[in-house]
């Protein structure tokens, strides 16, 4: 290997190393494998739609539920998630977070839902459909 | 690399040393890709974890298993560029985190020296060759296959790209300082 690319290596490797908390992480996360909910894939071009000072928005789709969110940012790691369920009915969100405990948000008859939640990274289950994860 | 694929299935079926083995062997890949954005470190957290999350939901519907390297790669560049494209988050301004060469590299002054002028010339470099750099240096070193996928760039201007990338990068590092010694390295 060229001698530049090796000390570039080695300085990149003291100077900027996977945090240990995400190795961990990386780790952690196949204790989230779930054998038969149905996923709702992230449509790839939902966020890109908006320009840069629009709110976030998120479309996740599984064959029997759509759900569409728009996040908007309350504070530096702070967030607002509005959600519409389609198609619209009432029922019982669960948002999954991997270093936190679940909340739960009723969506109300008109398939509406609303919480504040910190940045990370979320999945939301309605029924057995269960979104992509994602970061908010 | 059938035996990652072998890796991919074996955890598909739930055995977690199979998982454990491809975090070791991809981890620095998907961080490097997130750094290579020019992410904070909480930003650049949140792409890695997403990545792997993603990776276990699909574990038992990737096309090719034994291009999971690329999969992930191109997981996290989009995860990353998602990041980026919202607004407000926070993108790195300073060129590089702090380096703590002194002390570290246990190999005298001269050794000392050099690695800083290096380190500044990258800071030097286009974004381009930074991130290209940047990846092709994470540990363990990538396939050319994860690299074009981290950077959505063909596989046939990888070499050449590279090889530019380090010229340019030796030569601003001759620039700021680098001994006779190593100039004739370079050159001879």
């Amino acid at each position: 290997m060229d001698d530049t690319e090796a000390r570039l290596r080695a300085l990149f490797a003291h100077a900027d190393p996977v945090p240990p908390r995400l190795d961990e992480a990386a780790r952690a996360a196949f204790a989230w494998r779930t054998v038969d909910a149905e996923l709702a894939e992230l449509l790839e071009d939902a966020a890109l739609v908006r320009g840069r000072d629009g709110p976030r928005q998120l479309s996740f789709e599984a064959p029997s539920l759509g759900i569409e969110l728009e996040v908007v940012e309350t504070g530096p790691r702070a967030r607002r998630v509005t959600g519409q369920l389609l198609p619209a009915e009432p029922a019982s969100v669960r948002v999954e977070r991997p270093d936190a405990p679940p909340l739960e948000v009723a969506a109300d008859e008109l398939g509406r839902f609303e919480l504040e939640l910190p940045a990370g990274v979320v999945r939301l289950l309605v029924g057995r459909v269960a979104t992509a994860w994602v970061t908010v | 690399m059938a035996e990652v694929a072998e890796l991919v299935r074996a955890a598909a079926d739930g055995d977690r040393a199979a998982w454990d083995r491809l975090v070791d062997r991809y981890n620095g890949l998907v961080w490097s890709v997130a750094r290579s954005h020019r992410l904070s470190t909480a930003d650049a957290s949140d792409v890695v974890q997403t990545s792997w999350l993603r990776l276990v939901e699909h574990l038992d519907r990737l096309q090719d298993p034994e291009r999971v390297g690329a999969w992930l790669a191109t997981t996290a560049r989009r995860e990353a560029l998602r990041a980026l494209r919202h607004a407000s988050r926070q993108i790195v301004t300073e060129e590089l985190p702090e380096v703590a060469v002194e002390g570290q590299l246990d190999a005298g002054l001269l050794v000392r020296e050099r690695d800083r002028a290096l380190w500044q010339a990258f800071g030097g470099l286009s974004e381009r060759c930074q991130a290209l750099l940047r990846i092709l240096v994470s540990d363990p070193p990538p396939s050319y296959d994860e690299v074009s996928a981290a950077l959505d760039m063909p596989i046939g201007s990888i070499g050449p790209t590279r090889a530019r990338c380090l010229e340019r990068l030796r030569g601003l590092a001759e620039g700021e300082g680098v001994t006779a010694t190593d100039r004739r390295d370079h050159h001879g």
